[in-house]
């Protein structure tokens, strides 16, 4: 049981009623390359999870920052850059599916061989990416992008919130359902 | 019936949101943190986790581009807008000529004065701003951690820090709980818990709370302020804990019998903030300036 203030008021759940500034939780360092840095890796995987190709992958993730790099300008508060960085990855990936339609499906892509003999735990680890990304093909564009947001990119709640336009606590409500079917849909795919 | 339903779903979606969140972190998740239908949801996440992270690392090529394309942009920081009349900008102009005209009279003074108060403690501020909290559901609507409790062993191994204790309690009061604050809409990457709490009582309803914050929030970030809002304020000011600048908070009514006191001061890595309703002053200070 938490302190409770005498004013009437049961405070508990809140440290002492401080409400923690996020501001200044995002990169404290006034490096603006460490900040790409850091957010680099998790741009990448969050765009792996969205396209198959690695080398794809590659390329979209560093339109995607050469894009956020001309367009820092219209970043208004640096606490918000996850959120800014990301939005910006997500309509570089939609815009290179609008430019170009994809030659073949993702089944008949899953199904094709590797072009270059890869050793066997790259196969291994390609054969869970395909699995995960067929099973995520099963659920609704907002619940998949929820999934890769939250794994693909280690975001909190609000910094999915600020990208979707959703509430934090609708997050997690959405991510549990999700987690729910998609534990489903794998069950079903194995 | 179905808001009670819609409740109990997003409580447990809080929980199981927390327990990914330590495993993308890399944490345990705690016996008991989900409940038993939702184990499973734990393993699905951590399996997604693992297969994120086979995915492997940035190559070099693709971090000399994003390096290249710096270099090209020449960025440092986001380019300078042309100043542009806006509505916000216009409140905030006649919000400094009210501020202005405030300052410059007696009364105005006062009323500042116990309107907002900003304390430098060395790494961080702490700002003080009254609130209208006239209810607990505001108050805890706005709170997204989730309170585990602990023993301080427990506690402890939670936390990379040694945590302090007030060598000097107050006759009769003794450590009776520890309490962690797990932020779950926090990055992953900000260590949890964020804060850790001890409570010292007497046995007879008395209580002192000592909350701990760690100011470095892994290697990426540190906090560098607190908000603190209150109502209503009787008195902010300085306080000197053993050599550190702290700031001592008093709230209550004017006249009112039980007044709640608050001191809040850095000590080495940590923001400390402890707080009584029941203690003196002089007490309080005791306690605070004990703490090793």
């Amino acid at each position: 049981m938490a302190v409770d203030r005498p004013l009437g008021r049961n405070i508990g759940l809140l440290p002492a009623s401080y409400y923690l500034e996020r501001g200044p939780l995002v990169g404290q360092s006034d490096d603006w390359a460490d900040l790409y840095g850091q957010y680099l890796p998790r741009i990448l995987n969050y765009v792996r999870l969205r396209v198959g190709d690695e080398e794809l992958a590659q390329d979209l993730t560093a339109a995607a920052m050469e894009r956020a790099v001309s367009r820092q300008h219209t970043l208004r508060r640096r606490e918000a850059f996850g959120a800014w960085l990301f939005s910006i990855a997500r309509t570089t990936v939609a815009g290179h599916y609008r430019s170009r339609r994809p030659a073949v499906s993702l089944e008949q892509a899953t199904a094709q061989p590797a072009p270059d003999p890869a050793p066997p735990e790259a196969v291994m680890r390609r054969e869970e990416l395909d699995r995960l990304r067929m099973a995520l093909c099963g659920l609704a564009e907002r619940e998949q992008e929820i999934i890769r947001l939250k794994f693909g990119g280690a975001l909190g709640n609000q910094e999915i919130g600020q990208v979707l336009g959703l509430k934090a606590g609708h997050v997690a409500v959405i991510l549990y359902r999700t987690l729910h079917r998609l534990r489903d849909l794998l069950d079903t795919e194995s | 019936m179905n808001r009670l339903r819609d409740r109990s779903e997003r409580v447990r979606a809080e929980r199981v949101a927390a327990a990914v969140d330590r495993v993308l972190g890399g944490l345990e998740v705690e016996p008991g943190q989900v409940e038993a239908g939702d184990a499973g949801l734990v393993d699905t996440a951590r399996y997604l986790v693992g297969v994120v992270q086979g995915l492997g690392p940035v190559g070099l090529g693709l971090e000399e581009r994003v390096a290249c394309a710096r270099q090209r942009r020449g960025v440092a920081e986001p380019a300078r807008r042309l100043p542009r009349l806006r509505p916000a900008w216009a409140m905030a102009a006649l919000g400094a000529v009210v501020l202005a005209v405030a300052l410059l009279t007696p009364l105005g003074q006062t009323a500042l004065a116990s309107f907002m108060a900003v304390f430098n403690l060395g790494r961080t501020e702490v700002h003080i701003t009254p609130a209208d909290l006239t209810s607990t559901a505001t108050a805890v609507a706005q709170s997204t951690a989730i309170v585990g409790d602990l023993t301080l062993e427990q506690a402890q191994a939670q936390v990379s820090f040694a945590i302090p204790q007030p060598a000097d309690l107050p006759p009769g009061y003794r450590l009776t709980g520890a309490h962690s604050y797990t932020y779950p809409d926090l990055p992953a990457w900000i260590p949890q818990p964020f804060c850790i709490e001890l409570v010292y009582g007497d046995g007879q309803g008395h209580q002192a709370a000592l909350r701990l914050y760690p100011i470095a929030l892994g290697d990426r970030a540190s906090i560098s302020g607190l908000n603190l809002e209150a109502t209503p304020i009787q008195d902010v000011r300085d306080v000197d804990v053993n050599g550190k600048p702290g700031v001592l908070l008093r709230l209550g009514d004017q006249g009112a019998k039980t007044v709640w006191q608050e001191v809040v001061w850095e000590q080495g890595d940590l923001i400390l903030a402890l707080s009584a309703a029941s203690l003196s002053e002089d007490e309080l200070m005791r306690m605070a300036r004990s703490v090793r």
